[in-house]
């Protein structure tokens, strides 16, 4: 009995001893969980690095950082199956980009799942709640300090602010009439600098600002307004090639001379409402039509060269300004600005913005695959190993027991 | 052509706001002679408390009585000027001491503000004719009629670098009040400062 029973505690020892060196040398699939309780998947991130295994499941509660995403990534590189899980998290994306504008406003781009409430901030603290969209929806910003971030329910996208863009002068091209005239104020109103030549009878013309040739070296675009601007085509055609911005409204957008560069040309047929104008036609196939009355095209906009060119119809838009209405000038400003803004030639080296973590749940997956359904509660993915100090126990236990019993074998 | 430029007489309650009839055609007719501009062979007449008004950037006021404008015509003429409107005053009296005179610029400096010197180096005195000398001086001035002064400038409310209110003292309603034919009998055109007028108001 006695002797039965010590051949039992060796084996207990034996045993005990076995699964202790079995847990240092274990693979990681037996490894516990590791949950991101900060400390937590930063210590195991650690481990997995220092001891390479086989499998790392990371259960999260918030987007991990970029920092931790691409050690994930190293590690699953490494040849360790790496896979995460957790709540729901909320995919939410941000971007802020400069405005082509004086005022030197910032668009601040959020996407996210659909009507997940999202907070957008800044460094100095929140500017506003917006409901994300699959379809992003902007804000215009005057000032934003240092980042923008968007949060929602554990996930926090980051960007840095796009640094304004230094825009140039504005070149308008017509026949003396109320629309140039209100779209020269427009513009200057809201800040722009704004050359017009404008045709006052055949050789005679009144300018404003310095002759500069047309090139992106002095204007962001040029604006013309109707079949005055004939002879300067060829000028506008090189000039949008090679960068520039264009606006060609009403009949101008039907010259012979600018029709390469031309997305649509106005038609005969007019439209009215609040900006009445010229319904346009021979839409070319790239190009992308901006504004409708009904199924109508008024405003289309393609690539040409290296620049950008709009076609709007719209020949009178001074009558919307000269309506009694409080707010009349100042939508015959933002109208104006949004469309040479949208043309607008910007270097490109001003215009971009790094850095940041501006989609993490987009990054997540991107690096480490979609979440895991072996998530949270899955009791597959627990180790059966006992834990160190109870193998080391019984260890010290069984021995001590086995000792014991020998020793006093011949006083029973 | 939608966007021709349609010469605007503005009638107001009070006075005698159509005392000069032929202006508007005499000036339509120079400015369809000398430039390329698309204008409207017939001009208007609106009310100033009326909405057509701001369907006309330029308008022309003249007149030999009191000068008074209601509050829906200061009310109307107001917003009609902060959105870019200029409008054109001529006392058809050439009379400092005038009724119309006085009415009018005491009405103005209530509407808008008080009348300052216009510089003869003016961009109105170049927009397309040069005018060297500031105002061209009328016959009326020149015959000793009216204040008998010949007045060496023109007096406007100036907002922004651009005129809001051109106001006359020299009488072009009664220089520039005749059939356009008979400019054939003129050796130099007397209405080119009306031209000017429109120009600047059509682009600045």
């Amino acid at each position: 009995m006695r002797s039965r029973a010590e051949w039992a505690l060796r084996a207990v020892t034996l045993t005990a001893l076995a699964l202790l060196i079995w847990t240092v040398v274990r693979p990681a699939a037996l490894q516990p969980r590791i949950s991101d309780a900060r400390g937590g998947l930063e210590t195991a991130l650690v481990n997995a690095t220092r001891r390479p295994v086989a499998a790392l499941d990371v259960v999260v509660d918030s987007v991990p950082t970029a920092l931790h995403r691409d050690w994930l990534a190293a590690i699953r590189a490494a040849g360790t199956k790496v896979s995460w899980s957790g709540r729901a998290l909320p995919p939410v994306a941000v971007a802020t980009s400069p405005v082509a504008e004086p005022e030197g406003r910032i668009r601040v781009s959020i996407a996210g799942g659909d009507s997940t409430e999202v907070v957008l901030s800044d460094q100095l603290g929140a500017i506003d709640t917006v409901q994300a969209r699959a379809i992003p929806s902007s804000r215009l910003l005057r000032t934003a300090t240092g980042w923008v971030s968007a949060s929602a329910r554990g996930s926090r996208a980051v960007t840095p602010v796009a640094n304004p863009v230094q825009v140039r002068r504005i070149l308008v091209l017509a026949s003396a009439g109320w629309e140039s005239k209100f779209v020269v104020a427009a513009l200057e109103e809201a800040g722009w600098t704004v050359d017009a030549r404008l045709r006052i009878a055949p050789g005679v013309e009144t300018r404003q600002g310095p002759d500069y040739p047309l090139d992106t070296a002095r204007y962001s675009a040029v604006i013309a307004l109707d079949a005055a601007v004939a002879p300067s085509a060829g000028a506008i055609e090189r000039y949008v090639n090679a960068g520039g911005g264009a606006v060609l409204a009403g009949p101008a957008s039907r010259l012979p001379g600018l029709a390469r560069i031309a997305p649509a040309a106005a038609a005969a047929r007019r439209v009215a409402g609040p900006r009445t104008g010229l319904v346009l036609g021979a839409l070319k196939d790239d190009a992308v039509v901006l504004e409708r009355q009904g199924a109508l095209p008024l405003v289309a906009a393609r690539r040409s060269g290296a620049g950008r060119v709009i076609a709007s119809g719209y020949d009178e838009t001074w009558r919307s300004r000269m309506r009694r209405a409080a707010e009349a000038p100042a939508e015959h400003r933002e109208w104006w600005t949004a469309l040479v803004s949208a043309v607008a030639f910007v270097p490109t080296a001003d215009a971009r913005a790094s850095g940041g973590d501006a989609a993490p749940v987009a990054a997540l997956t991107a690096a480490l695959g979609p979440q895991s359904r072996m998530g949270a509660g899955s009791a597959g993915a627990r180790s059966r190993v006992p834990p160190v100090w109870m193998l080391f126990g019984t260890l010290l236990a069984s021995l001590l027991g086995e000792v014991v019993s020998r020793r006093y074998r011949g006083l029973a | 052509m939608v966007s021709e430029f349609v010469f605007c007489t503005g009638q107001y309650a009070s006075g005698d706001w159509e005392s000069a009839p032929l202006v508007a055609s005499n000036l339509i007719d120079s400015v369809a002679r000398y430039t390329s501009l698309d204008v409207a062979a017939t001009g208007v007449t609106v009310p100033l408390d009326s909405p057509r008004l701001f369907e006309h950037p330029l308008v022309y006021l003249t007149g030999h009585l009191p000068f008074r404008l209601s509050a829906a015509e200061r009310t109307n003429v107001k917003a009609y000027t902060d959105r870019g409107g200029m409008v054109f005053i001529d006392d058809h009296n050439h009379d400092v001491g005038g009724i119309f005179h006085k009415t009018a610029t005491e009405e103005i400096a209530r509407t808008w503000s008080p009348l300052s010197q216009l510089p003869n180096t003016h961009r109105i005195y170049s927009a397309f004719f040069e005018f060297d000398e500031g105002p061209p001086a009328t016959s009326h001035e020149l015959n000793g009629w009216g204040d008998n002064l010949i007045h060496p400038h023109l007096s406007a409310v100036v907002r922004d670098g651009r005129i809001v209110v051109l106001y006359s003292n020299k009488d072009y309603s009664s220089e520039w009040n005749y059939h356009p034919e008979n400019k054939k009998f003129s050796s130099v055109d007397n209405t080119r400062f009306g031209v000017n007028i429109i120009v600047y108001a059509l682009t600045s």
